[in-house]
């Protein structure tokens, strides 16, 4: 039996409670997607998928920016890689270490959301630069449109939405690539099949929440609406004006739909609390 | 004639669960499961798979939330989570949890950093007791490798309760030496209390002044090293011909190996009171015993069988 004096145990007891602080934290969580290779890694994908997108419009060398819609649509896509590189090896069912560490579960997981959401930030302004550069420098002039910040803004708030949302994917399950592509499948033969047959009720929903005033299209690219097919209607697009108040309004509506999405799928998780 | 203890009393306690009830779909992982664990006891727990052992270190660690009954771990509901977490250091059953991308040395710099108590010089002398290679990625670790690291981590922060499930699991004869010396050093150096859940109960011999025996979800039996050794004995008997009757002994006898006319009976009971009934009973008692602790583990443990 050990004996242990009661002025020896309470000391150990306060020193033992004490708890990392929360910044310290979110710096080990930094440090954690950088060493699981997520932030080179989501930043070569970001870089990729904009330069994909970029490079398939065949009016590259006349390409007016920041209202191009395309170098968005790269980085949209590239956001989807960043949930999976965050939470990688730590699936519900390998979570066990992230969760027995002295830190509140869902304070824990937000701040790794947060720490993911700091690399995916840095890759859009890391792409962005050389393409302002590249247009800055260009012989072609004019290239450069709009300065507005609100444009420039919708490049990493369009990405941050799909980042949050795209989160609960890798929380809730550990096969997330599986996951997303069976989502995304659904979703387009939910969308075609109510197309087809007509479902009303499917459609409008969809429409609704995708192509609504304040839908989730808004939100991701709401800065550049309409701007592709203005192109196709022969307007150039530094004449394009686009609804920046529906736009603000739909982002914090997303924004804040992903938060509370992350925060449930945590909830969801840590309540669960399987065997 | 007394009965086997299920609860411990009459100490401060560092954990006290009382009635816990935990089930997963169809499955009953905890049925009233009690437990009382003294503060500054090396509690072993001990249960055939599946008794429910992992889980109670769950819901002790606020991982997994009981369906009904109480628990505290000092004082604390485990549900109040970081804080009670904060206390505890803990080994899991699994070795693979661990970052696995990471090299020794960063996992370690990894929990560090969540553990404000950590001790650095301690941690070395762990790390080289242990004789970790440092600059191994974590996914090319032994299991052996791996639970040594998982020790460094449950250790190195001092916390005032261990939580160790399966701690020798994947360890080499060396490593399990070094684990338990290492061990009774930390109990003897920190104020600790420590509950081992494990199959291997003679290993916890030297270290183990408590023992609890798990069944069906629940704690059928919890003792201190004191009591098993005043209290169960083997008897070793010889009865005449056409002798039956063991009734007397009633639920003190816990486990029987008969063979022909000797019999060889595990009984809880003042060792007077047992040779007095069974002498009136007519068997002649040859021999008396006290159990090792392993025998002792598995005589309870087949007590409702």
């Amino acid at each position: 039996m050990n004996i242990i004096a009661p002025e020896v145990q309470t000391r150990a007891v306060v020193r033992s409670l004490r708890q990392p602080r929360l910044p310290r934290v979110f710096q080990q969580q930094l440090k954690l997607i950088h060493q699981a290779g997520g932030s080179s890694l989501g930043m070569l994908v970001m870089g990729g998928a904009a330069v994909l997108f970029l490079g398939m419009d065949p009016r590259i060398a006349k390409l007016a920016f920041p209202h191009d819609y395309l170098p968005l649509t790269g980085m949209l896509l590239g956001a989807l890689a960043f949930p999976p590189l965050v939470w990688r090896g730590q699936g519900p069912r390998h979570r066990n270490y992230h969760r027995v560490l002295p830190v509140d579960q869902l304070t824990h997981d937000l701040l790794k959301i947060a720490a993911g959401a700091v690399y995916l930030m840095l890759s859009v302004a890391l792409v962005l630069i050389p393409v302002l550069v590249a247009a800055l420098m260009s012989p072609v002039s004019g290239l450069v449109t709009d300065p507005s910040m609100l444009v420039w803004l919708n490049f990493f708030t369009g990405p941050l939405i799909v980042y949050l949302l795209v989160s609960c994917v890798p929380m809730l399950t550990d096969r997330p690539l599986e996951w997303m592509v069976g989502l995304t499948a659904s979703f387009v033969g939910i969308t075609v099949l109510a197309d087809s047959y007509g479902v009303i009720p499917v459609e409008g929903l969809i429409d609704l929440v995708m192509r609504g005033p304040f839908g989730l299209m808004v939100a991701l690219n709401g800065a550049y609406v309409m701007q592709p097919w203005l192109r196709y209607a022969g307007l150039s697009a530094s004449g394009h004006n686009p609804e920046y108040g529906a736009w603000i309004f739909a982002t914090i509506l997303w924004l804040g739909i992903g938060i509370t999405a992350v925060c449930l799928a945590s909830n969801f998780v840590n309540s669960r609390k399987s065997a | 004639m007394t009965t086997v203890p299920r609860l411990i009393q009459g100490r401060p306690l560092a954990v006290r669960t009382d009635g816990l009830i935990k089930q997963f779909r169809d499955k009953v992982a905890l049925s009233g499961f009690s437990l009382t664990v003294p503060e500054g006891a090396f509690f072993v727990l001990v249960g055939p798979n599946g008794s429910g052992k992992t889980t109670a270190f769950r819901v002790m660690l606020g991982l997994c939330q009981q369906d009904a009954g109480s628990i505290t771990v000092f004082g604390r509901d485990p549900d109040e989570g970081a804080a009670v977490r904060a206390n505890i250091g803990f080994v899991p059953e699994r070795h693979t949890d661990l970052f696995e991308w990471m090299t020794v040395r960063q996992m370690l710099d990894h929990h560090a950093a969540y553990h404000p108590a950590w001790d650095d010089p301690y941690a070395e002398q762990l790390i080289a007791e242990f004789a970790l290679r440092m600059n191994t990625k974590i996914q090319k670790l032994s299991k052996g490798e791996a639970r040594r690291v998982q020790l460094v981590m449950a250790l190195a922060h001092r916390p005032a309760l261990l939580l160790l499930d399966e701690p020798t699991d994947g360890l080499d004869p060396l490593a399990r030496d070094r684990m338990f010396g290492l061990l009774a050093d930390h109990i003897a150096d920190n104020p600790t209390t420590v509950i081992v859940a494990t199959h291997l109960v003679y290993e916890m011999d030297r270290l183990a002044d408590h023992l609890g025996v798990m069944r069906d979800g629940r704690v059928i039996a919890q003792v201190t090293r004191d009591d098993l050794a005043r209290h169960l004995r083997r008897y070793t008997v010889e009865v005449p011909d056409g002798w039956r009757s063991t009734a007397t002994l009633g639920s003190s006898l816990l486990r029987r190996n008969d063979s022909q006319r000797e019999f060889q009976w595990t009984v809880w009971g003042d060792e007077r009171a047992v040779l007095r009934k069974l002498s009136m009973s007519g068997a002649f008692v040859r021999d008396i015993a006290p159990l090792t602790f392993q025998d002792a583990a598995l005589a309870l443990l087949s007590m409702y069988e």
